[in-house]
């Protein structure tokens, strides 16, 4: 069963369009990444899905309610982001306190002993955190709510690289003992593809691509070879990528839907595209690369 | 699936209770508020002569209340603050717990605020027949208890009308940005024209209506129901709204 089902939802910020029609369904007890470009209509649509924000239309369902001001969703869920901040009133140990008495699976023990690793004395005032450390308590205060939907925005915005894998085995082995529905959003796909099932890439508001992260590292190919006879075999074929190299050779990137005995025939080279680039390259405006706003006048 | 029965009126509570944690600062304005009102206060509010040398100066504690209805628009206004949202939808809520919550916890600190009242009172009472030189008639006047009630309770319903007043506010000002713009506009608007449409008996005559029955019963009646209204509208406007944008 779906935890979150998602049909033709439409959202729109004055004209512009920030989901244009976006249909997708995230199962239950499993962690999915949604990835995507700046301005893609990730943030949008996770708070959509906390019910933050409302859909201008289309249907949402989650955890079989509409979540828009609902209460049923609020408790079954929690939005982790950079953005939330708590009064100077509370110290870190009243944070997690108030959260206690809130959250019904609340897990004080783990989130003390969190705090306790990442070096953050429980005394502290949370507006007085450096970012990356703001981050890290959210992220924690996240993990500990052990909601049936947890979602992370950007949650290692300003953590520094150990701190960011730290948090990463954390939410993996939780979420191996305690399984739930988890959605991360993040631009450093590469980091979190270890800890993904699901790859669910948005662009310009729409859903690009939806597969089992297997699925999406197996699903581009890159291709060396001589530039005339690659030019010609790829003819019939989507290119997503393309560089010359050097004046005689060309490297492509096409899907994955070729033998590779062909290729060898004819003398190409093959390399796998990782997760990472794999979304890239699906999401690229296919105008060029950075290096034509320079040469081209 | 787990989904727990969401209990609404324990996730209020906590909401609440997380509210007056959390906004505990607020609390130092009234200090700062009353201290301001108390000086202005110590000059006296009237004096008369009835020749023979005899000078009379009356202190009152109205501008202790004044200033406290101020600060408890000002609290109405800022629990809605964004940062406040952010915290709050942290926790559990909905729209309707975030009002209800908000709305209890406006009724605490009109409480908190009538208590102040009373104190800043009975503290000018002493610093002005110790400095003014003069003698108190002060002990001269009796109040029956009944009537010392009937005074604390006006002054907590005018203290609740402001906080009422300030939320509804806030959340018109959640609408639209404009809006804070346009408040002061139409009130001092409202100002310079109604007087020229209407007679100023009208006016003398609703607001006496509402605000000074004669009638204890009848005063606190219209004045709940004021606020009612108020609170109300706040929560039917503020319900659709987005808590992030």
């Amino acid at each position: 069963m779906e935890a979150i089902k998602c049909t033709n939802v439409v959202k729109k910020y004055g004209g512009r369009l920030a989901l244009d029609h976006l249909s997708t369904e995230i199962p239950t007890n499993s962690i999915t990444g949604i990835v995507g470009r700046n301005g893609a209509g990730k943030t949008t649509l996770l708070k959509i899905i906390a019910g933050l924000t409302r859909e201008t239309s289309g249907d949402i369902q989650v955890l079989g309610a509409h979540p828009f001001n609902s209460l049923q969703v609020s408790a079954n869920s929690i939005f982790i982001d950079d953005v939330l901040s708590f009064p100077n009133t509370l110290t870190l140990l009243d944070i997690l306190k108030e959260g206690e008495r809130f959250y019904p699976n609340w897990q004080m023990d783990l989130a003390r002993r969190l705090l306790e690793y990442f070096e953050m004395p429980e005394q502290m005032v949370h507006s007085y955190l450096s970012k990356g450390k703001k981050s890290t308590f959210n992220a924690v205060f996240g993990l500990a709510t052990r909601s049936p939907l947890t979602i992370f925005d950007e949650p290692t915005t300003g953590m520094d690289a150990s701190v960011r894998s730290d948090f990463y085995r954390a939410l993996l082995k939780d979420y191996l003992a305690h399984p739930r529905t988890i959605l991360i959003s993040s631009h450093h796909v590469d980091e979190i593809e270890d800890l993904l099932e699901y790859v669910l890439l948005i662009d310009l508001g729409k859903t690009k691509l939806h597969k089992e992260i297997d699925d999406v590292r197996s699903f581009l190919i890159g291709i060396y070879g001589r530039t005339e006879l690659l030019e010609h075999w790829v003819k019939e074929r989507e290119v997503y990528y393309r560089r010359r190299i050097g004046d005689t050779e060309t490297y492509v990137v096409i899907e994955n839907h070729v033998e590779k005995e062909e290729l060898e025939k004819l003398g190409f080279k093959t390399e796998a595209i990782s997760c990472s680039d794999a979304c890239v390259y699906v999401t690229n405006q296919r105008k060029g690369g950075i290096d034509d706003v320079f040469t081209r006048r | 699936m787990s989904s727990q029965g969401v209990k609404f009126w324990s996730i209020v509570w906590n909401q609440f209770l997380l509210k007056l944690k959390a906004n505990t600062d607020m609390l130092t304005g009234l200090a700062i508020f009353q201290v301001i009102a108390l000086i202005f206060s110590f000059g006296g509010n009237g004096s008369f002569n009835y020749g023979s040398g005899v000078e009379f100066n009356i202190y009152t504690s109205d501008l202790i209340v004044i200033f406290t209805m101020i600060w408890l628009i000002v609290i109405g206004v800022q629990v809605l603050r964004p940062a406040g949202a952010l915290m709050t939808y942290s926790m559990i809520a909905n729209r309707k717990v975030d009002h209800l919550s908000n709305i209890i916890w406006l009724i605490v600190m009109t409480g908190i605020a009538t208590v102040a009242v009373l104190l800043a009172n009975v503290l000018l009472q002493l610093i002005t027949s110790y400095f003014s030189g003069g003698v108190s008639l002060l002990p001269e006047v009796q109040l029956s208890i009944g009537e010392y009630v009937v005074g604390v309770c006006t002054i907590g319903l005018y203290l609740l009308l402001a906080s009422a007043c300030g939320y509804f506010l806030g959340v018109l000002s959640q609408w639209n940005e404009l809006v804070k713009v346009f408040i002061p506009i139409l009130l001092i608007g409202a100002l310079l024209i109604v007087p020229n449409m209407v007679s100023e008996g009208v006016i003398i005559n609703v607001f006496t209506f509402i605000f000074l029955d004669e009638l204890f019963l009848l005063f606190a009646l219209k004045i709940l129901i004021v606020t009612g209204l108020l609170f109300f509208m706040s929560m039917r406007m503020g319900n659709r709204l987005e808590v992030r944008k």
